[in-house]
């Protein structure tokens, strides 16, 4: 019996269609993600990686199949299913006219969080991330690339999601940070929360995730189990290699 | 490489990505408004010049004031395009610091499209206003060939003017973005500044209109005092000299007044771009703890706090939403009151005898079409958002609440500022009690219909340019036109007044009542499927 199957389920997704015009881009996604794993969501650019989690998160309609999270429908209930997750695009997304500690602030009210439990998480994601108070203090549009994604991190945790969505999270950021927010994955993990990762970076899902989704062509291909196999994070490896080699074949792409 | 960087430049201000349709609307708007501006300043022009003609000598001395003035409107016009166009963005200085082109050919192929630039300006302004002064005093073909050759001499002065004065103008435009304020305050006074002189421009156009000499605003004492200035209006004095007495004098001075710009500004703007391309942009890091002033809110109040802030924060222009809202009601008071001198006391006034409820017509007409146009600029536009949509549709509110909040602070600057003005008008006499308090309603509904309408259109919109011009402006225009033909035939019978606005208040009303069912409808739904302004 595998060990999954007596967990509670995060994020629930079956039978996902989407089409952008005559092209479909997912052909019928089904995925679960447990509490308390760290899901990886690993494929090369354009495979549909983004547009599976913005359908899973209520910011794209899709043709068919159904989403929860949490137990909550993204299309019935989906005030109380945006409640359970914090979310971060590669390309940080605030509003820049706002300083840093506004915007939390504009988040936090959002999400009603007590003003007391606000100041806690604050102090401790900004000192985490390296952000100081007179960094919060400025507009975000004078910070840098990576300030900015930071701002967008402490964003998604302030209300204390249960699942943290994270797209491409350490685009753009220093060595130190991107460490940093890899070890926050985990405590994340560690207090029996979920996280759902994707990105194109095959070392850093294989070194951090407990299972691993590999999608391609609209379908998912393949799922690693690394926890209970860690000997698959090398299966992993050789897999997507493989896959991305195939397609640069049929692309056609031997021009180095 | 100078002219590699010229074409390059030349492509990206004067002929950026557009296509098809745009590119047809974009060069036939410009046409169409240059040619409104050419007759509007020619007709004023040879009004005052017409009436000028009969004092011998002060026809010179207008032109010379003309001239002063196209060389300073030149300048208000070209700082700032100059402004973005040299101190460059971190792309432009990515692009261009990392490439071995050194700053002297990148200020002169900048300097070649200012100049190119200002030729243009000038070709709409300086040209059919000197040809204006060569017609009245019947000059030769000298005159006018002077004219068109000093044309690009003229456009070399007013570029080298810009040179100099960019570096001043940029550390002013760095100095007040650090203080959002003061330069929100000075806007707002500008904005007045522009306003008043719309409005002397304006008075001047309606005694034109009705037709009566300018003895009031040409004295005597007035003109000799012209005539005795025009002499030190340097160095655009020199310029008319050269032309109307063909003095070679004259234009040794206006050549040497080119060289002191060029020969100042040039190496000065280099000096200064050569330090903004090495400094790069400011990123010190304050690493100081301090007690955060926190302010939590309730869901609807964090909302309306952030739409309060983006539209504060994108009023940093003299024709920005806020400012506009700020200068609305003088510029209502002056439009309607000029409108109603004209019908009262002027050759127009046969049309009252014929049309009694003309007037009243076309003073709601006008009140409409600013409040639209007003309303236009605000921050509403949901693509204006950007990548933001993101945030907003991740954040568990419904998009109806989130839209409404959206919609409710511009509608609240804009029907504060509508009040305003009708107390305005009110006080001033130019409506009467009933349409003060009838107007209120008009207004309110009119706005709240427009507003509707506009999310509406921008929920349903693609990434289309052509879809967001129609919303951004014709929209707007297409309201106004409709109230106005709806309202045309109570508005042209002899009928109470009451009527002609109980006919606009039950349109209104409907349109609003239809717009609102539909937004509540369908806001939810068209909310998800949109993705207008966002950068993929």
């Amino acid at each position: 019996m595998n060990m999954n199957q007596s967990k509670n389920i995060a994020l629930s997704i079956h039978s996902l269609h989407k089409s952008y015009g005559k092209h479909e881009v997912l052909k019928g996604i089904d995925l679960d993600v447990y509490e308390g794993e760290l899901f990886g969501f690993i494929g090369k650019n354009g495979v549909g990686k983004s547009t599976t989690i913005e359908c899973s998160i209520g910011i794209k309609d899709f043709d068919s199949g159904r989403i929860l999270i949490l137990g909550h429908d993204i299309q019935k209930e989906s005030l109380e299913a945006k409640r359970c997750f914090g979310y971060v695009t590669s390309e940080p997304t605030a509003y820049e006219e706002m300083t840093g500690l506004s915007y939390v602030e504009f988040i936090a009210s959002i999400y009603q969080v007590e003003e007391e439990r606000f100041l806690a998480n604050l102090r401790y994601l900004a000192k985490r991330l390296d952000l100081s108070d007179a960094d919060l203090m400025r507009p975000i549009m004078e910070y840098s690339h990576g300030m900015k994604q930071k701002v967008c991190l402490i964003a998604s945790l302030i209300h204390n999601p249960r699942i943290w969505i994270l797209d491409e999270p350490t685009v753009g950021l220093d060595a130190f940070t991107a460490n940093e927010l890899c070890k926050m994955m985990r405590e994340f993990v560690s207090h029996g929360k979920t996280v759902f990762v994707a990105s194109h970076n095959i070392d850093l899902i294989a070194r951090l995730c407990d299972r691993v989704a590999v999608i391609n062509k609209g379908l998912i291909q393949k799922v690693f189990d690394l926890k209970e196999n860690p000997r698959e994070r090398y299966d992993l490896n050789r897999y997507f290699l493989e896959n991305a080699k195939e397609k640069e074949e049929e692309n056609g792409q031997d021009a180095l | 490489m100078v002219r590699t960087l010229f074409e390059r430049e030349l492509r990206s201000r004067f002929f950026p990505a557009k296509r098809g349709r745009k590119l047809f609307f974009s060069l036939f708007s410009t046409l169409f408004f240059t040619a409104l501006f050419v007759s509007l300043i020619v007709f004023v022009d040879l009004r005052i010049s017409t009436q000028l003609q009969s004092y011998s000598g002060f026809n010179r001395s207008f032109y010379d004031f003309v001239l002063f003035i196209v060389l300073l409107l030149g300048i208000v016009f070209a700082l700032p395009t100059m402004h973005s166009s040299f101190f460059p963005d971190e792309k432009e200085r990515i692009i261009l610091g990392s490439r071995p082109v050194s700053i002297r050919d990148i200020v002169l192929t900048k300097s070649a499209i200012a100049f190119v630039k200002n030729s243009l300006f000038l070709l709409v302004t300086y040209l059919p206003l000197s040809c204006v002064y060569g017609a009245l005093g019947k000059e030769s073909f000298l005159f006018y060939f002077l004219v068109v050759l000093f044309l690009p001499l003229f456009s070399l002065l007013l570029t080298g003017i810009g040179l100099l004065f960019l570096v001043p103008y940029h550390e002013v435009f760095l100095f007040l973005k650090s203080y959002p304020l003061l330069s929100f305050l000075l806007t707002i006074c500008c904005s007045f500044l522009l306003a008043y002189l719309y409005s002397l421009f304006l008075g001047l156009f309606v005694d034109l209109i009705q037709n009566s000499s300018l003895d009031m605003l040409f004295t005597t004492e007035r003109m000799e005092s012209m005539k005795r200035i025009s002499h030190f209006l340097y160095p655009t004095s020199f310029l008319s000299l050269t032309f109307t007495r063909e003095s070679g004098v004259s234009f040794l001075f206006f050549f040497l007044f080119l060289l002191f710009f060029w020969g100042t500004g040039y190496p000065l703007l280099t000096l200064a771009l050569k330090r903004d391309y090495k400094k790069g942009k400011r990123r010190e890091r304050n690493r100081s703890y301090f007690a955060l002033p926190v302010h939590l809110r309730s869901p609807e109040k964090a909302l309306l706090r952030k739409e309060l802030s983006l539209v504060l924060s994108r009023s940093d222009g003299f024709f920005s939403f806020v400012s506009l809202v700020a200068v609305e009601p003088f510029l209502i008071y002056l439009v309607v009151s000029s409108i109603n001198v004209i019908f009262q006391s002027g050759n127009l006034t046969f049309i009252r005898t014929l049309f009694p409820n003309i007037l009243l017509l076309i003073d709601v007409l006008l009140i409409l079409l600013f409040l639209s146009i007003i309303n236009a600029t605000s921050s509403l536009s949901l693509k204006k958002e950007g990548n933001n949509i993101l945030t907003m549709k991740t954040l568990p509110v419904s998009p109806k609440r989130q839209l409404l909040s959206k919609m409710a602070v511009p509608l609240s600057f804009s029907l504060f500022s509508y009040l305003v003005s009708l107390v305005v008008l009110l006080s001033t006499k130019e409506i009467s009690l009933l349409s003060f308090f009838l107007l209120i309603a008009v207004g309110f509904l009119f706005l709240l219909s427009l507003s509707l309408s506009t999310l509406h259109l921008d929920l349903r919109k693609s990434k289309g340019d052509f879809y967001s011009l129609i919303v951004d402006f014709l929209l707007p225009l297409f309201f106004v036109l409709l109230s106005f033909v709806l309202t045309l035939l109570p508005g042209l019978k002899d009928k109470p007044e009451w009527t002609f606005y109980g006919f606009l208040i039950l349109f209104l009303l409907l349109l609003s009542g239809i717009l609102l069912f539909l937004f509540l409808r369908k806001a939810d739904r068209l909310f998800l499927k949109y993705e207008g302004g966002r950068k993929e």
